[in-house]
């Protein structure tokens, strides 16, 4: 049995002191190996940013992408061999602003991946722009005289795009977190976890004070996480008060499920000898 | 009386025009003839013109030869748009009524040949769309094919819709009996019987299909966009049968990225795209070369830039495929002349991608893509797959470490392990990176991954063919030409031999890496070089002079959307002479 440490390269972290990512990535390893899951069983895809920089720290087979696409390149290794367990990972510029299509579209599908979005409110690799979701009026070096756009809001989306399991977690609570990647990863279908993150250098707006007063546990509201409209009115609350927890999560069919082509075994192991196309031919004639 | 001809129907989209071209073309082929298909359509579904070209010929024809024999006009604008292309003993057949035609716009050798298409349709209460069909009947009583063909061709275009072929049928034969009727005098242009061997009627993009099938093919992401999108149609359709998963993904950019996910974790996956949509992978064809992961993308010209002329032709991406993406790496830029080459030549890409891990890019361009020309039956007989090194759980229980990119290897290429395998656990990095995969940005370091990347090209250069001179060996013209230009140039030397005139052609498939010492010594030894390319500014010839320092003694450039004609590059050759 692998445990949380097994996971970990000889490669030395390149965050910040105090950075969100040290309590995401314990909580992604503990929730591996307490699902007793080995590092070659899992692929992780990784996009551009922080939190990306961590696809060095994991042993596992990693893959460190470009800005925006993980997901896609996640779809096509889990669609290529579905036996590997496959996680994207990626920041809130990665998957709400460059690749925002693709979260959108991915939902729909439904292909029986986990997606950790390390949401931190702004873009921190590039020293500190707004991001997808900073918050309106927001002042970052990009939009010194406050933010004009509205934020974006990833639990809405995803709910109402189909996503078939929809979490938010706290970088800053890592029992809770681990608990709910676990159940992402246990999830079959698509699955999507917020990861509201710290980042003590650039975002002095929203520290862990600013969220310790928003915070509440959907656990302690007896949300009904089987039921849509809940999920989305959880999912667009205006008391101002931050949920935490699993919003929404469904059974439906995957997007493997629904392909015979995957029937009997994973593509990887399918046969490429001695294909004969000779018949298919005939309508040429 | 002559056995080889040229017949052109033309008519607003929307007319049926492509399906009885192609129900056209198939009556040849049963009758043993050689055809190559030309569809000139714009960017609507309904509205505009459309026409549609079949070469009939009793010999292997390599593309659409002018002048028209017999032109069918359904509309107004199938005159005045291709009267300029009819022969001097053609034909043309027009809807009387609707198409007036003016006799004294035509030669008088011109046969004129008014069939009252929607009156007949009207008589025999058929629906509207019906006139191709009648059109089909009118033009095989003139060109003297039997009219059990017309009815053989029309029960298997329609198969068991038996009133479907019951009403057509009924149509077409009105239109075979008017003619018969009405015009006595035998057409200057005969149907030739031949045997058939089982020869077969497909396009370029049909042939990349089952060459990739063939090849291995699991799985295949695309965004549709002409003219790419019938590779897309026709895998979609044998996505069950063969077991390859085909997702039409948002948009070009998550395609090339699912495809390079899906051949990382071990299967043949491949994308395409016109040059658009190859814009939006660029940044992903870099990263897969980084990262060195196999891949094969078809890009299928047209012409731009940006929207330009979807549904025409052109050559103007070639230095685009060559350069597309930030930095240099090593990538392969293949380009198929005809249907059997990107049939074979795609089964070729896959082994290279995966011996390499590097992008394959297969160049073709709409004039191959979607013209349809008959070729003998394909080499279906099973060929040995090059997978490329991949170590095993076993091989790598007897490494100390597994390094994913290991530079200690002369041919450039690393072994990888495929995810999922014991003790192969790596990181693949779009950061610049060391052996082990981890992000690394010391000048040594950098400078030892280049090197190994671009080790590769040179492997290469050993490995694949050089191109080879076809032709007479003593020419006075040496034609130098990519991708679907071999067609025309191939007919034009046909048509050179016959007025004395010796000339040979070297088509470069492999455009990167590039074969310069071939081609070199080539143009050292031609009396003449005259490089053949449809853009404007002469890409290929540029590149050549990049690699060899050669010069063409002419280009002969085309830019206007259309293919090269034969007598283009004959009439050109003349005045050069």
């Amino acid at each position: 049995m692998a445990e949380q440490k097994d996971f970990t390269t000889s490669y030395k972290p390149t965050w910040c002191p105090g950075c969100g990512n040290f309590g995401i990535m314990p909580a992604t390893k503990k929730a591996y190996a307490e699902l007793g899951l080995e590092p070659h069983q899992i692929a992780m895809v990784f996009g551009i940013g922080c939190s990306s920089n961590g696809s060095n720290f994991y042993n596992l087979y990693a893959f460190h992408g470009i800005h925006g696409r993980p997901l896609p390149v996640a779809a096509g290794i889990k669609l290529a061999n579905h036996e590997l367990t496959v996680i994207a990972d990626s920041g809130d510029g990665d998957a709400y602003g460059e690749g925002v299509s693709h979260f959108v579209h991915t939902t729909r599908t439904n292909v029986d991946i986990t997606y950790l979005v390390h949401d931190n409110n702004l873009y921190s690799l590039t020293t500190g722009q707004t991001s997808p979701t900073s918050s309106t009026g927001m002042k970052t070096k990009s939009a010194p005289f406050g933010n004009l756009d509205m934020p974006f809001n990833p639990i809405a989306a995803a709910i109402l795009n189909g996503a078939t399991f929809v979490a938010q977690g706290f970088s800053s609570d890592i029992p809770h977190l681990t608990e709910l990647i676990k159940k992402a990863i246990k999830h079959r279908g698509f699955s999507f976890i917020n990861i509201l993150q710290l980042c003590p250098t650039f975002n002095k707006l929203n520290e862990f004070p600013w969220y310790k007063e928003r915070v509440i546990k959907l656990d302690d509201e007896a949300h009904d996480d089987s039921d849509f409209h809940k999920a989305i009115s959880q999912a667009t609350r205006t008391d101002g008060k931050i949920p935490l927890g699993v919003f929404y999560q469904i059974d439906k069919p995957t997007y493997g499920d629904r392909l015979e082509q995957l029937k009997d075994k994973p593509l990887v192991k399918q046969s490429l000898d001695n294909i004969d196309i000779s018949k298919s031919l005939d309508v040429y004639k | 009386m002559k056995h080889n001809f040229n017949w052109k129907i033309g008519g607003p989209a929307g007319y049926g025009i492509k399906s009885v071209g192609a129900m056209f073309s198939r009556v040849m082929l049963r009758h043993g003839l050689f055809v190559f298909n030309y569809d000139e359509y714009p960017s609507l579904i309904r509205g505009g013109h459309n026409a549609f070209d079949v070469t009939v010929s009793t010999e292997p024809v390599y593309t659409t030869r002018r002048p028209v024999s017999l032109l069918v006009a359904l509309d107004q604008e199938s005159i005045s748009e291709h009267q300029h292309e009819l022969a001097d003993d053609g034909g043309v057949i027009f809807n009387d009524g609707p198409v007036k035609v003016d006799k004294n716009l035509f030669p008088e050798s011109v046969k004129l040949y008014p069939v009252p298409f929607d009156k007949i349709v009207e008589e025999h209460k058929g629906e509207k769309v019906m006139r191709n069909v009648v059109s089909l009947g009118a033009s095989f009583a003139l060109l003297g094919v039997p009219f059990e063909s017309v009815q053989a061709i029309i029960e298997y275009k329609f198969k068991k819709k038996e009133k479907v072929v019951a009403s057509n049928v009924t149509l077409a034969k009105a239109g075979y009996d008017f003619i018969k009727e009405n015009f006595k005098e035998e057409f200057g242009y005969q149907l030739k019987k031949l045997d058939n061997p089982g020869r077969m009627i497909l396009s370029g993009n049909e042939g990349i299909v089952w060459g990739a099938i063939k090849a291995g093919l699991k799985f295949y992401s695309a965004y549709p966009m002409t003219p790419s999108t019938s590779i897309l149609h026709n895998l979609a359709l044998q996505a069950h049968k063969y077991n390859i998963v085909v997702k039409h993904t948002e948009d070009e950019i998550s395609a090339i990225n699912t495809a390079v996910g899906a051949g990382y974790a071990g299967v043949r996956a491949m994308t395409a795209s016109a040059g658009g949509g190859f814009a939006l992978m660029a940044e992903t064809l870099g990263m897969a070369a980084i990262m060195e992961m196999p891949l094969v993308i078809a890009e299928l010209t047209r012409p731009g830039p940006s929207t330009g002329m979807p549904t025409w032709t052109g050559q103007g991406d070639l230095r685009f495929v060559l350069h597309a993406s930030q930095d240099e790496f090593p990538r392969f830029v293949i380009a198929p002349g005809d249907v059997e080459q990107c049939f074979e030549l795609t089964q070729t890409a896959f082994d290279i991608a995966e011996k390499y891990q590097t992008p394959v890019i297969i160049l073709s361009d709409k004039q191959l893509a979607e013209s349809y020309q008959t070729i003998e039956k394909f080499d279906t007989r099973p060929r040995k797959l090059q997978r490329g090194k991949v170590l095993t759980e076993e091989e790598l229980s007897k490494i100390d470490e597994y390094k994913r990119y290991n530079t200690d290897v002369s041919d450039g290429v690393s072994p990888r392990v495929l995810p999922g395998t014991k003790k192969g656990e790596h990181l693949v990095n779009s950061d610049e990176h060391n052996e082990l995969g981890f992000s690394e940005e010391r000048s040594d370091e950098r400078v030892r991954m280049m090197d190994k990347r671009f080790r590769k090209v040179a492997t290469a250069l050993e490995e694949i063919p050089d191109p080879e001179l076809e032709g007479d060996k003593k020419a006075d013209i040496t034609f130098v030409s990519f991708g679907s230009t071999r067609g025309a140039i191939l007919e034009a030397m046909k048509d050179l031999k016959q007025d004395g005139i010796k000339s040979n052609f070297l088509q470069i498939i492999y455009l990167s890496p590039f074969p310069d010492k071939k081609v070199g010594e080539v143009f050292k030894k031609a009396k003449k070089v005259v490089v053949v390319e449809c853009n404007k500014t002469g890409q290929l010839a540029g590149l050549i002079r990049e690699h060899t320092g050669q010069v063409p003694d002419y280009k002969i450039l085309k830019y206007d959307g259309r293919p090269f004609f034969p007598d283009e590059i004959v009439d050109t050759i003349k005045d050069i002479l």
